[in-house]
C-alpha cells in the first residue's frame, strides 16, 4: 500500500513537474504605473473619444461664439461654414500623432499615457452609405488597420497578418460629420480669437486637479478646422494625449486603398 | 472611523499591485499566448482598479480581488478571440513535446493539457503553479475553502496523469 501511495505521488509529481513553468517571459518593457490615471473610458482614451472631442470642440465653437466680436464676417460665421462643410463630407483626411502603446485591439495601437506619440493617418471614406476607414501607422512594420465594410484587415509592411469579417466602423464616420455629439460633455467652454485664429477650448469635468482639456482651432482666412489636441493633465505636468493638425476632408480617396488583402 | 479605514483600504491597492504585479503577470503569461495580451491584461487590471478606487474601502481582500478581475479580464479576452471555448478531450501527445524548449513549446503543452479539465480545476492548477498562490490564496480567490482548493488541485493533476498514463507517457 506505502509502495503504491509513493509510486502514485511520484506519478502526479511528474504531471506537475511538467506544467511548472520552465520559460517563464518578462514584460517587454518596464512599465512603472507611475500613479493612477484618470480616464474619461477604459482604455485611457480610445479614437473614437478623441474624435468626439474634435467633434465637440467645434460644435462648442459654434454655439458660443456669437457674442465674439470679429471683422465684416462674424467668427461664429465662420465656425458656422467650417463645420457645415466637414459635416457635410463624404470623406476625411487627417494626420495625427497619439499616445499609444501597440497592442492587439484591432485599432493596433492603444492609447497609454505612459507610452511614446506615434503619428499615424486616418482616412475615412463614405461609400455607397457605408464609410470605409483605414489607419495607417508611421512605425517601424508600417502596421494599417482597415475596415472595408465587410472585413477588417490588418496590414504589416503591405502584406495581410490579420483578416476576419467585420461590420463598418461608423463611430469615427459619425462623429466627424457631427451625426452624433456626445451629451454632457461641454462645460467650462473658453472661446479666443486673435490674429485670425480661433480656438476652441474645452475641459471635461474632474472630481481633482487631474483632467483632459481639448482644443480646435479654426482659421479665419480659410474658413476650415485647422488642427485639434486633447492634453491629459494629471495633476503636476501636461501630457499630450494627440495632435491633430491636418484635417482634410472632401477629398478623393481611391476604393482600392480599402479594398487590399482581398 | 468607518470611512477612514474604507479611504485607508482603498488607498492600499496600489501598494498591493506592486507587491502582486510579477504574479499578475506570470499568471496572464500563462493565459494569453500573445506577449501584448498579457501586458493589456495586467494594464487593463491596473486601470479597472484605478477606475473603481473610491469603492476598493469596501473589498475585505485585495489580493483575492485582484487576482479575481485579473481572471474574469483573461477570461473575456480570450471569449472575445475564441467565442466557443469548451472542454476538450485528452490530447494526444508524444514524448518531445512534454520536453518544451521555448516558451511556445511549453505555452502550447500547458494549455494543451489544461483545457482537457473541468474550468475550476484548470484555474486551480494555473492560480497555484503559475501565479504561486497558496491553497489559502486560491480559495480566496475562487471563493471556496482550502479543502476544495487543494481538492481542486489533485483531481486536476490526477485526471492529466491517467491521460499521460495511457499513453504511455509517464
Amino acid at each position: 500500500m506505502t509502495s503504491n501511495n509513493n509510486q502514485s505521488d511520484a506519478e502526479l509529481q511528474k504531471v506537475v513537474d511538467i506544467l511548472k513553468p520552465k520559460f517563464p517571459r518578462q514584460p517587454r518593457e518596464k512599465v512603472t504605473y507611475p500613479r493612477p490615471t484618470y480616464r474619461i473610458n477604459k482604455p485611457f482614451l480610445k479614437i473614437g473619444g478623441i474624435a468626439a472631442m474634435v467633434c465637440v470642440c467645434a460644435s462648442m465653437a459654434f454655439g458660443l461664439l456669437f457674442s465674439v466680436r470679429s471683422n465684416a464676417v462674424p467668427a461664429s460665421q465662420i465656425v458656422e461654414q467650417s463645420i457645415a462643410e466637414m459635416s457635410n463630407a463624404d470623406s476625411y483626411r487627417i494626420e495625427f500623432d497619439y499616445r499609444g502603446r501597440i497592442s492587439s485591439d484591432d485599432e493596433i495601437y492603444r492609447s497609454a499615457p505612459d507610452a511614446e506619440m506615434v503619428s499615424g493617418t486616418l482616412y475615412i471614406l463614405n461609400h455607397e452609405g457605408a464609410p470605409l476607414t483605414r489607419i495607417d501607422w508611421n512605425d517601424a512594420q508600417h502596421n494599417s488597420a482597415i475596415w472595408n465594410g465587410k472585413k477588417y484587415i490588418h496590414l504589416q509592411n503591405g502584406k495581410v497578418v490579420k483578416t476576419k469579417p467585420a461590420k463598418p466602423l461608423d463611430e469615427l464616420y459619425k462623429l466627424l460629420s457631427f451625426k452624433t455629439i456626445p451629451n454632457g460633455i461641454l462645460k467650462d467652454a473658453v472661446i479666443e480669437e486673435s490674429d485670425g485664429i480661433i480656438n476652441a477650448t474645452l475641459k471635461t469635468k474632474s472630481s481633482g486637479p487631474k483632467h483632459i482639456l481639448g482644443n480646435a482651432q479654426f482659421s479665419r482666412a480659410n474658413k476650415r478646422l485647422e488642427n485639434v489636441s486633447v492634453i491629459y493633465h494629471d495633476g503636476v505636468k501636461d501630457l499630450e494625449v494627440i495632435i491633430a493638425d491636418s484635417i482634410i476632408y472632401g477629398i478623393p480617396l481611391p476604393i482600392e486603398m480599402f479594398m487590399l488583402g482581398q | 472611523m468607518a470611512l477612514l479605514k474604507s479611504i485607508i483600504k482603498s488607498d492600499s491597492f496600489e501598494k498591493v499591485f506592486y507587491e502582486e504585479k510579477e504574479r499578475l503577470f506570470q499568471y496572464a503569461s500563462y493565459r494569453m499566448s500573445e506577449i501584448a495580451d498579457a501586458e493589456d491584461a495586467v494594464h487593463d487590471l491596473f486601470l479597472a482598479l484605478t477606475a473603481k478606487k473610491p469603492m476598493l474601502g469596501n473589498v475585505d481582500n485585495m489580493r483575492s480581488y485582484m487576482f479575481r478581475s485579473l481572471i474574469n479580464l483573461c477570461n473575456e479576452r480570450i471569449r472575445a478571440k475564441n467565442p466557443t471555448v469548451s472542454m476538450t478531450d485528452f490530447p494526444e501527445l508524444d514524448i518531445q513535446e512534454l520536453s518544451p524548449t521555448n516558451f511556445d513549446e511549453e505555452f502550447q503543452i500547458i494549455n494543451r493539457l489544461l483545457e482537457h479539465l473541468p474550468p475550476e480545476q484548470n484555474e486551480t492548477i494555473r492560480l497555484r503553479l503559475y501565479a504561486g498562490l497558496t491553497f489559502d490564496e486560491i480559495a480566496r480567490t475562487t471563493q471556496v475553502n482550502t479543502s476544495t482548493a487543494k481538492a481542486r488541485f489533485r483531481y486536476g493533476i490526477e485526471k492529466l496523469r491517467d491521460g499521460l498514463k495511457k499513453q504511455n507517457l509517464l
